[in-house]
């Protein structure tokens, strides 16, 4: 079956200057990718550019193709059509999500009503559904609130209600939880799960917590400084990731059994993106470096289990062993 | 069925309640309480006035000139013996009436306008430019020069007025549309597939209405002020009309002898300016809160 989103070597750059390189992944319907990467690595970039929500002033090269259609060369119209219809969006900060003039109520109404022609009221019975199936109680009185009468928590359900409205094929979540405390976050990602099952909707999950991975991706796509480094599904991930930046994010993720005196950091800091070193970005900061490593882009190399890591000595350091 | 009636009953009182609230947070502002009760007499002045002068601000009473105000002639007679009292409130209605039109004008044109320079990047450079062309030169010149070339007349007035502040109100909205633009929901709303005019229209412009509501109250009494020069300097309505600058421009000659020629219109027109500007400062106070955290 061929994939539902599919990136072949996309980049982006703005004014010459690469902010995602040769990034290539693919999910499939029903799946939950989890694009993994610190601050600055590329992944919110990546997202917009699906979505063609880039500033005009960003290049975009590679293919980007959603239900056998390369996005990018879709005209306005039809990529205005897409966006909400085939594939929604969650941003980061449900507390500025929303618009403050309207109800939540006139909010997700104008968003049924953008794709679908159906009356007022017949979308205002489609909003109390969504606004249920999200788990907010007494959904027909809480579509006359504003959106500062409701918590963070409360207007991130409504932000998926508005993004499930048009039942789209793919979700992108950028950071959906971050700005929620950690109980709110558990019962949106059982939220996001529950869509999945009963939407069938594809989920691109951005985030830099690992925690939230574990919790309900499939399949994860780690990115470092503008690349793509490792790829595989979850438990191969967790259970031995390859790429010595995996390795990294993994060991300085606080386990509940762990007794270590103080948290494993990566040594250094993240490059800046017109500061790349030459070779594999990662090299500078890696225990594993041989001077090889600055001397080339290390290609994707695949393993038996589907897994993928651009690293040269993947192969050689075999999978870590797991903790 | 019953389910939206229990909504909908459910959700008039608590609609009201915030209305209520809003009021009570306007009352709070001195500044806009004293704006508004100015205004609302100025107003009622214009609207109800005339009807209660039995005498046409037009009726020529030669054997009645120069009355100093008396129980007859409450604000005296002008050197034809007209009954200044009606002439003014006439005059109200034509000062209020254009000085209204500038601000529907400008309500109408300076939005568009604004939002167009605001959300199309490539349109703003232009539109900008020529605004600023519009604005280098001083407000009342350009109104004097563009209502000498049109000839005099109340539209003359209206027309050069709006050309004179459309400019200004553009800019108040285009600032405040840049900054709306790069919110959070109208990205949200952009990925969710709404259109350009949507997005404006219900995302954008509704967040802009604070600074607009404030800069149009100004413009009211700008153009009030500045309708006076125009119609004092021939320029604005016809001297058959009693415009207050019409008015105040005929009592000029007889300052000496009949002050309240000059001082009656003189007075509606600062009452009416006072009373806006505050009305203005008071609703920015309450539709900024942040100003007045700043000011102390």
């Amino acid at each position: 079956m061929s994939p539902l989103l599919s990136l072949r070597n996309v980049s982006v750059a703005f004014g010459g200057q690469p902010v995602v390189r040769d990034v290539s992944f693919d999910v499939a319907s029903r799946e939950i990718v989890g694009l993994v990467g610190e601050s600055g690595s590329g992944k919110s970039v990546t997202a917009l550019a699906i979505l063609g929500l880039l500033p005009p002033t960003a290049e975009i090269t590679g293919e980007i193709v959603f239900e056998g259609r390369d996005l990018p060369a879709l005209g306005r119209r039809q990529m205005r059509r897409l966006r909400g219809a085939g594939i929604g969006m969650i941003f980061q900060e449900p507390m500025s999500s929303l618009n403050p003039v309207f109800t939540v109520g006139d909010q997700i109404i104008e968003a049924i009503r953008v794709h679908q022609r159906i009356s007022r009221r017949a979308a205002a019975d489609r909003a109390v559904e969504l606004l249920e199936k999200v788990g907010i109680p007494a959904p027909r009185r809480r579509l006359e609130d504003y959106p500062h009468q409701m918590s963070g928590g409360m207007r991130q359900r409504v932000m998926i209600a508005i993004a499930l409205s048009c039942s789209p094929r793919l979700l992108i979540a950028d950071e959906p939880t971050t700005a929620l405390d950690v109980t709110i976050q558990a019962q949106l990602l059982d939220l996001l799960a529950e869509v999945r099952e009963e939407f069938g909707t594809a989920v691109v999950l951005i985030t830099h917590n690992m925690g939230v991975i574990a919790e309900i991706a499939d399949r994860v796509v780690v990115m470092y400084a503008s690349r793509v480094v490792e790829e595989a599904g979850v438990f191969p991930l967790f259970d031995h990731p390859r790429h010595p930046y995996t390795r990294g994010l993994m060991a300085s993720t606080p386990a509940m059994d762990m007794e270590a005196p103080r948290l494993v950091t990566i040594p250094g800091g993240t490059p800046t993106p017109g500061n790349l070193p030459p070779g594999c970005n990662f090299a500078p900061r890696c225990g594993y470096a041989i001077p090889p490593c600055a001397e080339g882009v290390p290609p994707m190399d695949a393993f038996a289990d589907g897994q993928r890591a651009a690293c040269i000595r993947a192969r050689e350091l075999g999978p870590a062993a797991p903790r | 069925m019953a389910d939206t009636l229990v909504m909908e009953r459910a959700a008039r009182p608590a609609r009201l309640a915030r209305m209520g609230a809003g009021l009570r947070r306007i009352g709070k502002s001195r500044a806009f309480v004293i704006g508004a009760v100015l205004f609302a007499f100025i107003c009622l002045a214009a609207t109800i006035g005339p009807l209660f002068t039995s005498v046409s601000p037009n009726a020529l009473a030669i054997r009645s000139r120069f009355q100093p105000p008396s129980m007859e002639f409450w604000l005296g007679t002008d050197n034809l013996g007209r009954s200044v009292l009606s002439r003014v409130l006439w005059g109200a209605r034509l000062s209020l009436g254009i000085g209204f039109a500038v601000v529907l004008i400008n309500a109408a044109f300076g939005v568009l306008l604004g939002a167009l320079a605001g959300y199309y990047r490539k349109l703003d450079n232009i539109l900008m430019r020529v605004a600023d062309a519009l604005m280098a030169f001083p407000a009342v010149l350009l109104a004097i020069g563009i209502a000498s070339a049109l000839g005099p007349s109340a539209v003359t007035a209206i027309v050069a007025l709006s050309v004179v502040y459309v400019p200004r109100t553009a800019r108040v909205v285009r600032a405040s549309v840049l900054v709306v633009r790069e919110l959070d929901y109208v990205h949200a709303a952009r990925a969710c597939g709404a259109t350009d005019r949507r997005i404006v229209m219900k995302h954008i412009l509704p967040n802009c209405m604070a600074p607009l509501i404030v800069q149009l109250s100004f413009v009211f009494a700008y153009a009030i002020l500045s309708e006076a020069v125009l119609s004092f300097l021939g320029l604005g309505a016809p001297p058959t009309v009693p415009s207050w600058g019409v008015l105040i421009s005929e009592g000029r000659a007889y300052m000496r002898e009949a002050a309240w020629l000059t001082i009656v219109p003189g007075a509606a027109i600062a009452i009416t300016v006072l009373g806006l500007n505050l009305l203005g400062d008071g609703l920015r106070d309450v539709l900024d809160p942040r100003m007045k955290v700043e000011q102390g």
